[in-house]
């Protein structure tokens, strides 16, 4: 691990659908839904976002600029060097309603607030307004790996420039258009469940969640520091669980790690008895015995449940506890929570590893 | 019976409101002759391309001179004016 780059995530924002806007509350009461489509909690957004700008803006840019807005503040930064989000289906609902103007209107006399609404890019462009930063700004929309090739970028950049803060983030929405096709593709599932249940179905599909989340990113540790990120890497569509297994195994010994160095190993299973079958098999051999949450069943799937994950493993080490809640094997609290491994999975087929650690 | 423009300035009122997202944001003291750029209410280049369409789609009136706009765009009662002078559809 020595002379290998580190970067500092030094504040953080998220909105989500448990109540994660307050960085001082850490998932002191859970947000249970009785529907298979989990939604924001969202704060007044007046205190975020003057009122002339907010009358314009949909609801999914007023959480990421809302997102965006406490990871500045809790960072104390007014103006990053560079603003990179990253998406998997983007501004859905905007793009469908902007759509609908287009057929019924003949593509006439089509309003302007629909269609720049629904870019990709719309959220990182809101931000650098906002901030008055004309710096880098860029957008990834790649699917189950979105946030990975955001963090990727940033790291990169990082390497050459450490002073700098770049502002990272990812958001998706539980759009209803997205709903009804991933129905059809049984990536949602069909039966009504309770989310805080979601392991303990035994069906196809998962929960649709959504959210947006921010992380201020350093080479520079800061007084607001929350963690380290030591490490990120993705693998895309692999050919079975072995190829995943020895990701993680080199992943490691690329941070001369074993798996005992792990206090913690955050899981992305999505409840779906199919594709969460190489995280199981993770479970019951390379991590057996490795102290192990999950978290999807708080915020449901997205392309970008990953950057959820990233702040729960942050708030873990931030706060060295996990909620009982989220406890899963042993149940017990180690000695320590100063080393986190997030093993995300999207469809069983984009897979990620974030490697935490205490500053 | 063809609208007239006072009947027009309470339509336009409640259609801005709806278009362009006012509720809560008018000024106290805001009435159809406020400016609705600049030191009135406030709205910006989105709100008066957004200004064109409803009155190309709700009115069948096409702007095609900004210097024209200036002036229809001046305050509600003007956009009324205008309206009454120009639309067949009213």
């Amino acid at each position: 691990m020595k002379g290998q780059p580190v970067y500092y995530i030094n504040g953080i924002g998220i909105l989500s659908p448990q109540k994660t806007f307050d960085n001082d509350a850490f998932l002191t009461e859970l947000s249970s839904y009785h529907e298979n489509v989990l939604t924001c909690v969202t704060p007044e957004f007046k205190n975020y976002i003057n009122p002339i700008q907010l009358r314009r803006l949909n609801r999914m840019l007023r959480i990421g600029l809302t997102a965006a807005t406490i990871c500045l503040r809790d960072a104390k930064v007014q103006t990053p060097e560079g603003i990179i989000t990253g998406t998997g289906y983007g501004f859905l609902d905007e793009t469908a309603k902007f759509l609908r103007e287009l057929l019924q209107q003949q593509e006439k006399q089509l309003t302007p607030t629909y269609f720049m609404q629904s870019t990709y890019n719309a959220l990182s462009g809101l931000i650098a307004l906002s901030v008055k930063c004309m710096g880098y700004n860029n957008a990834y929309v790649s699917r189950g790996l979105a946030f990975e090739n955001v963090l990727d970028d940033a790291m990169l950049r990082l390497i050459e420039n450490p002073d700098a803060n770049y502002l990272i983030g990812a958001f998706d929405e539980a759009a209803e258009v997205q709903y009804s096709a991933s129905i059809r593709e049984t990536y949602f599932k069909a039966e009504h469940i309770h989310n805080l249940d979601l392991f303990n179905t035994t069906t196809k599909g998962s929960i649709q969640g959504e959210g947006a989340a921010f992380f201020m990113l350093s080479g520079k540790p800061s007084d607001t520091t929350w963690c380290v990120l030591h490490d990120m890497q993705f693998i895309y569509n692999p050919a079975d669980a072995e190829e995943v297994k020895n990701g993680v195994a080199a992943f490691l010994q690329k941070n001369s790690l074993s798996i005992q160095d792990i206090d913690l190993w955050v899981d992305g299973a999505s409840g779906d008895i199919v594709r969460d079958s190489v995280i199981k098999e993770l479970a019951q051999t390379t991590f057996k015995g490795i102290f192990h949450t999950r978290f999807k069943h708080l915020c449901g799937e997205s392309c970008t449940a990953s950057s959820f994950a990233l702040w729960l493993g942050a708030s873990i080490i931030r706060h060295q506890h996990v909620p009982d809640p989220l406890k899963l094997y042993p149940e017990k609290n180690p000695a320590q929570l100063k080393t986190v491994l997030i093993v995300n999975q999207y469809m069983n087929k984009n897979f990620s590893f974030f490697l935490l650690r205490q500053k | 019976m063809k609208k007239t423009v006072d009947e027009l300035v309470v339509e336009l009122r409640a259609e801005l409101i709806k278009q362009l997202n006012l509720e809560d944001m008018l000024p106290e003291g805001f009435n159809e002759n406020t400016p609705l750029f600049g030191e009135g209410l406030g709205l910006d280049s989105i709100d008066s391309l957004e200004l064109v369409v409803l009155l190309d789609k709700n009115y069948g009136i096409k702007l095609k001179d900004p210097k024209e706009g200036r002036h229809v765009f001046y305050s509600i009662r003007t956009m009324a004016e205008y309206i009454h002078q120009n639309s067949t559809r009213v």
